[in-house]
C-alpha cells in the first residue's frame, strides 16, 4: 500500500509570553515527537481530549502552523515549510473541515459563493465554476436550492455539508476532519457520517479523522492514534486498539466507552501531565520506578500496534 | 386528568415537580411559533429524570419555563401549570418570589455556562458567594476558610487541576470546559432540591464527563437531590436517569423507564435515535437513520409530527396526530400502539 502521508517525529512548540525579561517560561509542547502515516484510501482516527494536540497537527498539515521540527512527506514529496510552493501544494491536495460550521463559514456570502471561493483560490477557470459546484453539491447531500441561502438559514448539518462541499469542490487527496460532527444532533451526525463513508470510496479520498468520540472513531477509522498532551501513547489498527487497549490511558477511554456514565473505579485526583518521565505518570495506576526516568519509547505489541508504556516492554504482560 | 392544579397536586404528593399541559409560543412579527404543545412531566422526590430530544424539540424551553427564566416576550405561556413541592404554581409567582426559589429550591446549569458566571468577579468569589447564600438559607454559620476547602474539594472532584489557581481567575481566563465545571460546581454548592442541567456534558472530555456523571449520581444518592437532565444524548441519559421523556417538535413522544427506553424503544423516532448511534467498526453497514431534517416548527405537518421522516407511517399518521397514551411500558404517542387500546 502506498503511504499518502508520513509524519515523523513532529514537534510543535509554542513560545509563551512572559513579562519578565530574565526568566523565559518554557515553551508549550503542543505536539511533541509524534509519528504516524496514512495509507492511500484509508481513514486514520486521531483520538485525545482537549489540549492533546490533535487540532495542532491538523493545522500543521494545511500549513497554518510551522512545525518546530520533524519531517513530513506528502504524496512522496518532502515538505519544507519555508517553501511557499510546498505550502500551496499541501493546500491544493489537503482539504479541511472544522468543528464549528458557524464560525468557519462567511455569514455575508451565499452558499454558492462560499463554495466558489475555493475554486477561485485554486485558480480554476471561471467558466467551469458552475459545473463544478453543480457536481459536488448532490455528492455531499446538499439540496441545490440551498445554494442561494445564507449560512444562517441552514441547519447545523447543512452547514457542515457546505464546509464539505467547499473542501472537496477542488479534488483533494486527503481530507482532514476536525471534530466534524460533534456539534450536530445524533440523527444528523449519522447522516453526515454515512455521507463521509460514501464520499471516501466515490472520490478515492483518505481521511484524517480527529475526534474525542470513540464511538464515532471506531465506526469511521481503519487505524487509530491516541494522543495525550502532545504525545502519541498508542497507535494501531482500530479493532486491535479498541479490543485490546494496552496503554492505561487508552484502557480508561475504552472502559468509559463501554460503561458510559459509571464513575471511574480508579480515583484520580489530578488529570495532569507529568513533565518528567512518562507523560502519564501522575495519573497512571500502574506507575513503576522506570516511569520517572524518561518518557517510554513505542513498543510493538501486535502487528502494527504499538504502545508508549513500559508495561508493554517485551516480557512484561500489559493488561 | 383533572385540569384543576390544586387537586392534582394533592394526589401526587410524592412529586417534587409537576408540569401540566404546558403550552408555550414564541411570538414575533412573522407570527407565532408553538415551541411546547401540551407538555406534562413530573419529577418525583429524589428522582433523576431525563428530557431527551434534538435541536428544536423544545427541551431547553421547558427547562427555562420551570425556572421562570423565559424571556417574555417573545415567549408566551398559553396554558399550563408548573407545580413545585405540591403547592406553588410557579407560573403565578412574581419575579421577587421566583428569585427566592431560584438558587435555593431550584438550580440550573445552563447550556452556555458563560452566562452563569459574572465576568467582573473572580471565580472563587462567585463560588464562595453561592455557598454563603446556601449557608444563610440553612441557618448555618458561614466559615470562609472551611467553605474555601469545600469549594476546592468539589472542584477537584470535577477534575479541575490546581483549583487554588482557578479560584483566583476571572471567567474569561478559563477554557469552555473549565467554565462549565465551575458553573456546575456553583449549582451544586447551592444545595438545591431540584437541579436542572441543560446539556451538562457538552464541551467536556469523555473522561471528565464520566466523572461528572458519577458525582451527580453521588449527589442524588447521598443528598436526595432530584434532577432534570436535558440532553440530546440518549445513552448518556439512560445511564444516569431513572425515567426518560423523549421530545420532538415540542411534544412528548415517549416516556418510560430509562433502561427500557434505550433498550426497547417503542416510538419509531426513539428507535431512530438509538440506531443513529455508531456502534460497530469500519466494516459495519451504514447507519440506519431517518431521512430529512429536524422539524421546522413554522411548518409542522398536520398529523403526527414525525410522520414525514417515519419509516412506518400510514395515511392515518398524516391525517391526525396521535395522543400520548399509556402503554405497557410507560407512554407513547404513536398510532402503531393505539390499536390495542381501541380493540
Amino acid at each position: 500500500m502506498t503511504r499518502i502521508l508520513e509524519v515523523e517525529d513532529l514537534k510543535v512548540h509554542f513560545k509563551v509570553g512572559g513579562f519578565s525579561l530574565l526568566a523565559k517560561p518554557p515553551p508549550v509542547k503542543a505536539v511533541d515527537g509524534v509519528s504516524f502515516y496514512i495509507n492511500e484510501g484509508e481513514t486514520l482516527g486521531l483520538a485525545g481530549e482537549t489540549g492533546s494536540g490533535k487540532s495542532t497537527i491538523a493545522k500543521v498539515l494545511v500549513g497554518l502552523y510551522k512545525p518546530t521540527s520533524g519531517r513530513i512527506r506528502f504524496m512522496g514529496q518532502e515538505i519544507e515549510f519555508d517553501n511557499r510552493g510546498h505550502i500551496t501544494f499541501l493546500r491544493r491536495n489537503i482539504g479541511i473541515v472544522f468543528q464549528d460550521p458557524v464560525s468557519s463559514l462567511n455569514p455575508r456570502l451565499r452558499v454558492r459563493d462560499i463554495i466558489r471561493e475555493a475554486l477561485v483560490a485554486a485558480g480554476v477557470d471561471r467558466r467551469e465554476h458552475d459545473e463544478k459546484i453543480a457536481h459536488i453539491v448532490p455528492l455531499v447531500g446538499l439540496r441545490p436550492s440551498s445554494l442561494d441561502s445564507y449560512p444562517r438559514q441552514l441547519s447545523g448539518g447543512e452547514k457542515q455539508r457546505v464546509s464539505l462541499a467547499r473542501a472537496l469542490v477542488v479534488p483533494k487527496k486527503l481530507l482532514i476532519l476536525d471534530e466534524p460532527t460533534s456539534s450536530l444532533d445524533v440523527s444528523v451526525q449519522a447522516q453526515v457520517l454515512n455521507t463521509l463513508r460514501k464520499l471516501k470510496s466515490e472520490l478515492g479520498l483518505s481521511y484524517l479523522f480527529i475526534t474525542h468520540d470513540l464511538n464515532v472513531l471506531k465506526y469511521m477509522s481503519n487505524r487509530m492514534c491516541v494522543m495525550f498532551y502532545g504525545k502519541l501513547v498508542e497507535s494501531g489498527p482500530t479493532k486491535s486498539v479498541i479490543n485490546h487497549p494496552k496503554h492505561p490511558y487508552t484502557q480508561e477511554l475504552v472502559a468509559n466507552l463501554l460503561r458510559k456514565g459509571e464513575s471511574s473505579s480508579v480515583v484520580i485526583r489530578e488529570h495532569q501531565p507529568s513533565f518528567e518521565g512518562c507523560i502519564y505518570k501522575r495519573i497512571c495506576p500502574y506507575v513503576m520506578s522506570e516511569c520517572s526516568q524518561t518518557h517510554p519509547p513505542l513498543y510493538q505489541v501486535a502487528e502494527e500496534h504499538s504502545v508508549a508504556c513500559y508495561l508493554s516492554k517485551a516480557g512484561v504482560p500489559a493488561h | 386528568m383533572s385540569s384543576n392544579p390544586t387537586i392534582l397536586a394533592k394526589q401526587e404528593t410524592s412529586s417534587l415537580l409537576q408540569v401540566e399541559h404546558l403550552t408555550v409560543d414564541y411570538v414575533s412579527i412573522d407570527g407565532s411559533v408553538r415551541v411546547l404543545e401540551d407538555v406534562s412531566i413530573s419529577v418525583g422526590r429524589g428522582e433523576v429524570v431525563g428530557i431527551v430530544g434534538e435541536s428544536g424539540s423544545g427541551k431547553t424551553t421547558l427547562g427555562l419555563s420551570i425556572l421562570g427564566l423565559l424571556d417574555t416576550p417573545p415567549a408566551k405561556v398559553r396554558s399550563g401549570v408548573i407545580v413545585l413541592g405540591g403547592e406553588t404554581d410557579l407560573l403565578r409567582l412574581d419575579e421577587h418570589q421566583l428569585e427566592k426559589l431560584r438558587g435555593g429550591y431550584l438550580s440550573i446549569v445552563l447550556q452556555e455556562s458563560v452566562e452563569a458566571l459574572n465576568p467582573v468577579y473572580k471565580v472563587g468569589f462567585q463560588l464562595l458567594e453561592a455557598l454563603e447564600a446556601a449557608s444563610k438559607r440553612e441557618g448555618k454559620r458561614f466559615n470562609r476558610e472551611s467553605a474555601k476547602q469545600e469549594v476546592i474539594r468539589l472542584l477537584e472532584e470535577l477534575c479541575v487541576s490546581q483549583p487554588n489557581l482557578v479560584l483566583d481567575k476571572y471567567p474569561h481566563e478559563l477554557s469552555g470546559g473549565m467554565r462549565k465545571r465551575v458553573a456546575i460546581a456553583m449549582a451544586i454548592l447551592q444545595r438545591p432540591k431540584l437541579l436542572i442541567l441543560d446539556e451538562p456534558t457538552t464541551g467536556l472530555d469523555a473522561y471528565v464527563q464520566s466523572r461528572l456523571l458519577g458525582l451527580l449520581r453521588q449527589l442524588n444518592r447521598e443528598y436526595g437531590v432530584a434532577m432534570l437532565i436535558i440532553t440530546h444524548d440518549l445513552p448518556l441519559a439512560a445511564t444516569i436517569c431513572d425515567r426518560i421523556y423523549v421530545m420532538y417538535a415540542g411534544r412528548i413522544l415517549e416516556e418510560g423507564d430509562a433502561k427500557g427506553v434505550l433498550n426497547s424503544p417503542q416510538h419509531p423516532y426513539t428507535r431512530a435515535l438509538v440506531s443513529a448511534i455508531p456502534q460497530g467498526f469500519i466494516d459495519a453497514p451504514p447507519l440506519d437513520v431517518p431521512p430529512g431534517d429536524p422539524p421546522d416548527l413554522k411548518r409542522l405537518p398536520r398529523g403526527c409530527k414525525f410522520a414525514p421522516r417515519c419509516p412506518q407511517k400510514t395515511s392515518l399518521c398524516e391525517a391526525s396526530e396521535p395522543l400520548l397514551l399509556e402503554s405497557h411500558r410507560g407512554s407513547v404517542r404513536c398510532w402503531l400502539y393505539s390499536d390495542d387500546k381501541n380493540t
